[in-house]
């Protein structure tokens, strides 16, 4: 995380700010220590209430910000059984660009695809003619690209929910 | 066809058929699912009898068993979507007898109860598909009272406060029946 450190300094007589950018911990064990007098040197420690207050008040105090996180949105309805598979940032509004393609047109697809922080995991579903499907397929949130094949659900069905841990995907209930 | 009431998992980093979980209290479709990264939860649904439903119920992610009650949604529906941040968990829209609902309503995932209002979607809608990260809900598509075929709308929500759904731009195509997947309770701490 970069901070931009707003500084004190006198220069012939007149108070200066001045604003120095560090790369710091926000929150640590010890005092803030910058390792180099210039921008994007490394400032370990804790800010106290007076720096802290210089930062607010110029307007750099870090925030944690709205992470960059990518949504998938796979498959569906549109006129017939679609394979198209959108993506967007959730951090900004704006329209959803084209992802890559699920490997066959599904709709009534798992309501929420499971996800770790790496893959997104969609199960079941029904084609075109309405038959229901065992297949599970993924993707990669980091990569634009087509779904690859996961493995099988235990029989096929559609209309399941999923959801997940960081480790574990689960697919409840449904229509086989 | 059979209404089911199995739970089946995955290990996400490793290809391979999906094994024996579990089951809901009973089977269900078109439900909605959400989780924290030691919670999952299932949101309503239908039942074999053809009746909407507003049960909530929960499994711990990382041992199989059954699913437990947790509580129940403020409306009984089916075909909604479901979100979460890594605390909180969302069930949007759906449908209720005779149409759709616009009702966004919301739970504590780590402890148990019924589900309080959120807020509304834009319009009455159900097949809509979510999806989020620690900050951002995501809903989109659907059958929406207006647009009954399918729409290309993603409205968004702000999960740590409460209020109604704003405009955040389009899908590629209108569709519905479609699957939400982002990386968010599973990957980040809120």
């Amino acid at each position: 995380m970069v901070v931009h450190l707003l500084q004190q300094r006198q220069c012939k007589g007149n108070l200066i700010m001045t604003t120095k950018h560090f790369t710091a911990n926000v929150i640590s064990a010890t005092k803030v220590v910058p390792a180099g007098k210039f921008e994007n040197s490394k400032a370990s420690g804790v800010w106290d209430l007076s720096e802290q207050f210089d930062l607010v008040k110029g307007g750099n105090w870090p925030n944690i910000g709205n992470p960059a996180t990518r949504a998938l949105f796979a498959g569906g309805y549109g006129g017939g059984a679609t394979d198209t598979v959108d993506t967007l940032l959730l951090a900004s509004a704006g329209n959803a660009t084209d992802f890559g393609n699920l490997t066959s047109g599904r709709y009534y697809l798992s309501s929420g695809g499971a996800a770790s922080s790496t893959r997104a995991v969609y199960a079941g579903g029904a084609n075109n003619d309405g038959d229901r499907q065992n297949i599970i397929e993924y993707f990669t949130f980091a990569s634009t690209g087509n779904g690859t094949d996961f493995g099988d659900i235990a029989s096929t069905a559609q209309s399941m929910a999923g959801c997940s841990s960081s480790t574990r995907g689960i697919f409840a209930g449904g229509e086989t | 066809m059979a209404y089911v009431d199995t739970i089946q998992f995955i290990t996400m980093a490793s290809a391979g058929n999906a094994t024996d979980f579990g089951n809901l209290s009973a089977g269900r479709l078109r439900t909605a699912g959400f989780s924290s990264t030691t919670r999952g939860i299932i949101s309503g649904g239908m039942n074999s009898d053809a009746d909407n439903q507003n049960i909530l119920e929960y499994v711990t992610m990382s041992s199989a068993g059954n699913a437990t009650d947790f509580g129940d949604l403020t409306v009984a529906r089916r075909s909604m979507a479901g979100l979460s941040s890594a605390t909180r968990g969302i069930t949007a829209g759906g449908q209720i007898p005779g149409g759709r609902s616009n009702v966004i309503d919301y739970v504590t995932i780590a402890s148990t109860g019924n589900a309080s209002d959120f807020g509304n979607l834009t319009a009455d809608a159900a097949n809509v598909a979510a999806c989020a990260n620690t900050i951002t809900g995501l809903i989109s598509g659907g059958n929406f009272d207006g647009n009954p075929s399918r729409a290309d709308v993603i409205q968004s929500i702000t999960i740590a406060s409460t209020g109604n759904t704003t405009d955040f731009g389009d899908l590629t195509v209108a569709k519905r029946h479609h699957g939400g997947a982002s990386p968010a309770a599973a990957s980040v701490q809120g």
